[in-house]
């Protein structure tokens, strides 16, 4: 993956929340994804574009999303992903855990001596 | 029903296998990769960059298109996989932490297991094998159904005719496999089991020759001109040393000059290797070499012993082939024998013996499968009572493991894993054991009574496998997993606080499985006693003498003599017999008198009474009906209870004399002697002369049915030319057969001795069922014993595990170790006697499936009970003192100290 200084790589293990929460405004094809989570990110997130794909295998098996082939604008047939209910509650736990987590690394960091 | 299942495991199994054939996605990944590469330079280009500029950028922004094919597999393939490798290392970690319980629980699979596949080896080979594998289920048998044996046989002209005209087959072989052919060739003489075949044959049979070639189309065409004949590789090996040159040399068979012209490949015995093991085929132009009542052309009534293998012609139903031969029928029925109450032509693959043998084997097949399935009921009971201890064991270490949050179905399958592992190597072993047990089985029909080879292969084949695997699987995780999880359902809470503690409802299960074990041991070891029993009464009731007799078969019409000729020759060869050294008495015997198979029987009736002719014949009373010669009793040691024995002076138009043995003389003459009597035998009148005891000619056959035996050498009814001969000799009568049968071909050469044995052989062939039964309850019987007692060893050894304790206390206040022993005993010994008391009930209702051959034994026999309900007392009081007597001797102080 190239590593680009004004950007951050997606931490280990949060790229599935990504996807989870982009999925859930509306679904959407592998390019369109990874695109709409950079620009959700507005270009902080520089993930590698193809790592996507495998997350996607992981949840599709996991039942959290689901597959449809249709057409693309251009008249294209495309694979689009869409949320699950089960992704949807599993979205909701990681979501907790997630605010937990920033939540306690905030009043660490922010601790004064 | 079975092969039904094993269609469907295939099927699973085949369908597991897509599984994991992951192309089709794979390929869908890639056309994705595609898309997303596209739209990311279309994106590119439109921001303004050059075109490969634009494909370059989208390449590094995707990152390795290569690796996330990869990524992507892994998550996809082994997701499912990775855990099943995992879960199945552990399990076998876990089964290498403890030897103990492995081995005796692969043990105890691998005995039900061997005990089943054994049965199902020699059912497959009786009901389930194609014929020949390789031709998939093209190959059919054609017969005739009838009413009265299932089974009959094609006229030569009808097999012909069949090969001509049936579109539905394409190759129609026709044989008669039970021809008796007497070879004689550089030096030797003896009978051979042979086979009269047409050409096509070994084609159907999809064989090649090893030697030479088998016969040409032409060489099967014109009745009695090519004299040739196939030998095989066995007999090519024994008579001819395996002489490469074989091709060169002739052959005498039944008088008539053959050349060899091929040697069939190792382990071909012919088309029904169960009736007859062929080793020499002759051509269907020759019939009436090898059936004497077949004409040089072949197509006259009589010779109607043609039974037909065939291929079906691609495309072809089974039921169209059914529907064109049953239009043939007609013609098929005219060019056989109509007398033989001919239904439907028959078709059906050809699987397993031929329909007829089939059926002798149904009563047979059906105890061995009961008996098989007790023992493996047996073996899982002892493999459930093994798992529960065991679960019981890891109790804390799955409580533990849902404590720390692994998913109940997680710890479920991790059992089931570990049972079907247990399972599998329970599985392999028991087919390694069945292999022996299999061909033990077999071996008991090798030989028939008449001194025939039957070939019954039993070898391991792709079905067997299967079915040993999946039945060692099933069993293992059906009774493996249940008691497991059941023990293992406990709160989780408690098992962690009280370890395995508090147990005793477990234990009680565990007895009541012994108890149900004990139960099935009863009942296998009750038949195995009753059946002993049997033979033994058998062998003792028979009332002749079988040690230091030989048995042969002279056959003079095998080689076409006239009655007179043949009358000749017998009594010369009774006249050397008696001259060879070693040899005390001669005697012969017509028909079949002395091979034990279905009597003839004839009407009788009294002077004065009603005539036994007529139409209502088939009520008449009736004697089974034999001649011998002089002698013939004393040969057999049988000691006349009166009167006297034929002499040589019983001749035509002398009297006609006749000895009945003592179940007619009852019927007719209760309590008077019936010497001097007349009787009338098929509007014959006999005066009686002697009376013989009863003694058993066969099984089954009720004790006191009437026989009568006529004057060999008066020729009262129809002449008979061939004739059986007993000869008593000094010392081992299997020694002496060679010399035996070189006197009789000192007298003529040409004529056939055939069919010589001991009669102790034939003895114990006749009875091979009985004696086969008898063998496997035996040998269950003791395994039942075997595993009840480890079964039991467990219970106690486990209790005293668990109740070290309690037992120290016991003999810290004083407690002597025989107290401790006692207390065990008691409580054992009560469930063996209920288990023995449900097993005898049992065992009665079970004797029925062999109650046809209890001879001189009732099927409620209380000695048989009493030796089955001794022995399993004696293997619960064995499994029960070893692990309490060691309890006995715990320390008080140890065993206090231990929790």
């Amino acid at each position: 993956m190239a590593r680009q200084d004004s950007t951050e790589q997606v931490l280990q293990g949060t790229l599935d929340l990504l996807i989870l929460k982009t999925l859930s405004l509306a679904p959407m094809h592998g390019w369109g994804l990874a695109h709409r989570i950079q620009d959700l990110s507005r270009d902080v997130f520089q993930l590698g574009q193809g790592s996507i794909y495998p997350a996607l295998v992981r949840l599709e098996q996991r039942g959290w999303v689901d597959t449809d082939w249709g057409t693309t604008d251009n008249n294209r047939r495309a694979k689009y992903y869409r949320i699950t209910s089960a992704g949807r509650k599993a979205m909701g736990d990681e979501l907790a855990s997630w605010r937990r987590f920033v939540g306690a690394m905030d009043l660490v960091l922010g601790a004064r001596a | 029903m079975m092969l039904d299942a094993i269609t469907r495991m295939r099927a699973w199994m085949a369908r597991a296998g897509e599984l994991f054939r992951r192309r089709r996605l794979g390929a869908e990944l890639d056309d994705e990769i595609r898309h997303h590469l596209e739209l990311e330079i279309e994106y590119n280009v439109a921001r303004g960059m050059p075109a490969d500029e634009a494909r370059r950028v989208a390449l590094v922004s995707f990152g390795g298109v290569q690796r996330v094919r990869e990524e992507a597999r892994t998550a996809r393939g082994f997701f499912a996989l990775d855990a099943l490798v995992r879960d199945v290392h552990y399990a076998w970690r876990s089964l290498r932490c403890s030897p103990g319980f492995t081995s005796t629980a692969v043990a105890t699979i691998a005995l039900g297991i061997a005990t089943v596949t054994s049965v199902f080896g020699f059912v497959n080979a009786i009901f389930l094998r194609p014929l020949v594998p390789a031709a998939g289920d093209r190959v059919v048998r054609v017969y005739f159904e009838t009413r009265a044996n299932g089974e009959a046989m094609f006229g030569h002209a009808a097999a012909r005719d069949m090969a001509r005209h049936a579109r539905s087959l394409e190759l129609v072989g026709e044989h008669y496999s039970t021809a008796p052919l007497y070879v004689a060739a550089n030096g030797w003489r003896s009978e051979v089991q042979g086979a009269v075949v047409s050409a096509d044959y070994f084609r159907v049979l999809g064989v090649s020759a090893s030697i030479g070639r088998f016969f040409a189309p032409d060489e099967d065409s014109v009745p009695d001109r090519d004299a040739v004949a196939i030998i095989g590789d066995g007999l090519w090996r024994s008579r001819f040393g395996a002489d490469p040159g074989i091709l060169r040399q002739t052959i005498a068979i039944n008088g008539r000059r053959f050349s060899i012209i091929g040697v069939a490949p190792p382990g071909f015995f012919g088309a029904e290797p169960d009736r007859s093991a062929v080793q020499m085929w002759i051509p269907t132009a020759m019939f009436h070499v090898g059936y004497r009542w077949c004409d040089a052309l072949a197509i006259q009534p009589p010779c109607t012993n043609s039974r037909v293998v065939a291929r079906l012609a691609p495309g072809v139903t089974l039921a169209s082939a059914r529907a064109e031969l049953r239009s043939m029928q007609p013609e098929l029925v005219s060019l056989s024998d109509p007398s033989d109450s001919l239904e439907n032509v028959a078709v059906e693959r050809a699987i397993g013996f031929s329909p007829g043998s089939r059926e002798q084997y149904l009563g047979l097949t059906r105890l061995l499968w009961s008996i098989a399935g007790i023992l493996l009921v047996i073996a899982c009971t002892n493999l459930a009572g093994l798992l529960i201890v065991r679960g019981l064991a890891r109790r804390r270490e799955i409580a533990l493991r849902l404590a720390i949050g692994a998913a109940r179905l997680q710890v479920t399958r991790q059992l089931v894993i570990e049972s079907a592992l247990l399972g599998l190597l329970g599985g392999l072993a028991g087919l390694a054991l069945s292999a022996l047990g299999a061909a033990t089985l077999a071996s008991f029909f090798t030989l028939d009574n008449e001194g025939y080879r039957h070939a019954l292969d039993v070898h391991v084949d792709a079905t067997v496998l299967e079915f040993a695997i999946a039945s060692a699987v099933v069993a293992a995780v059906l009774f493996g997993t249940f008691p497991a999880l059941a023990s293992a359902r406990a709160d989780l809470v408690d098992s962690l606080r009280e370890g395995a503690r508090g147990t005793e409802g477990k234990s009680r299960t565990r007895q009541v499985l012994v108890a149900a074990q004990i139960t099935l041991a009863v009942i296998l070891l009750f038949g195995a006693a009753l059946l002993s029993r049997s033979v033994g009464s058998i062998l003792s009731t028979r009332h002749f003498d079988a040690e230091h007799v030989a048995l042969m078969r002279l056959r003079p019409r095998l080689v076409g003599y006239e009655p007179a000729k043949a009358e000749r020759y017998l009594a010369d060869v009774v006249r050397r017999l008696e001259h060879v050294p070693g040899v005390e008495s001669v005697g012969l015997a017509r028909g079949i008198g002395l091979a034990w198979h279905p009597q003839i029987t004839r009407p009788i009736a009294l002077p004065g009474g009603i005539a036994s002719t007529g139409a209502s014949s088939s009520d008449a009373p009736k004697a089974i009906f034999t001649t011998i010669t002089p002698r013939f009793f004393s040969t057999l040691g049988i000691r006349l209870t009166s009167g006297r024995d034929f002499t040589e002076h019983d001749l035509p138009g002398t009297p006609k004399v006749v000895i009945v043995n003592e179940a007619l003389a009852r019927t007719y003459w209760p309590g008077v002697s019936p010497l001097g009597k007349t009787v009338i035998i098929r509007d014959t009148s006999f005066t009686i002369v002697g009376v013989a005891p009863n003694y058993k000619i066969r099984v089954g056959m009720e004790p006191d049915a009437p026989m009568a035996f006529a004057a060999f050498w008066q020729n009262v009814f129809e002449p008979e030319v061939d004739a059986r001969a007993a000869i008593r000799v000094r010392g081992e009568p299997a020694a002496m057969l060679n010399a035996l049968a070189r006197a009789a071909q000192e007298v003529d050469a040409a004529v056939p001795v055939t069919e010589m044995l001991p009669m102790t052989q034939q003895v114990t062939a006749t009875f091979s069922e009985i004696r086969l039964a008898r063998a496997v309850l035996i040998g269950t019987g003791a395994l039942a014993l075997a595993l009840s007692t480890i079964g039991l060893y467990g219970v106690v050894a486990f209790v005293v595990r668990r109740r070290r304790r309690e037992i120290g206390v016991r003999m810290a206040i004083g407690a002597r170790g025989g107290e401790i022993v006692r207390l065990f005993l008691r409580q054992n010994l009560g469930w063996a006697v209920l288990g023995i008391a449900i097993g005898g009930a049992g065992a009665i209702a079970a004797a029925r499936l062999i109650s046809a051959w209890l001879v001189g034994v009732s099927p409620s026999d209380p000695i048989s009970f009493a030796i089955a309900a001794g022995a399993v007392l004696i293997a619960c009081v064995l499994g029960t003192l070893l692990p309490s007597w060691q309890a006995g001797r715990v320390d008080p102080v140890l065993a206090l100290r231990s929790e």
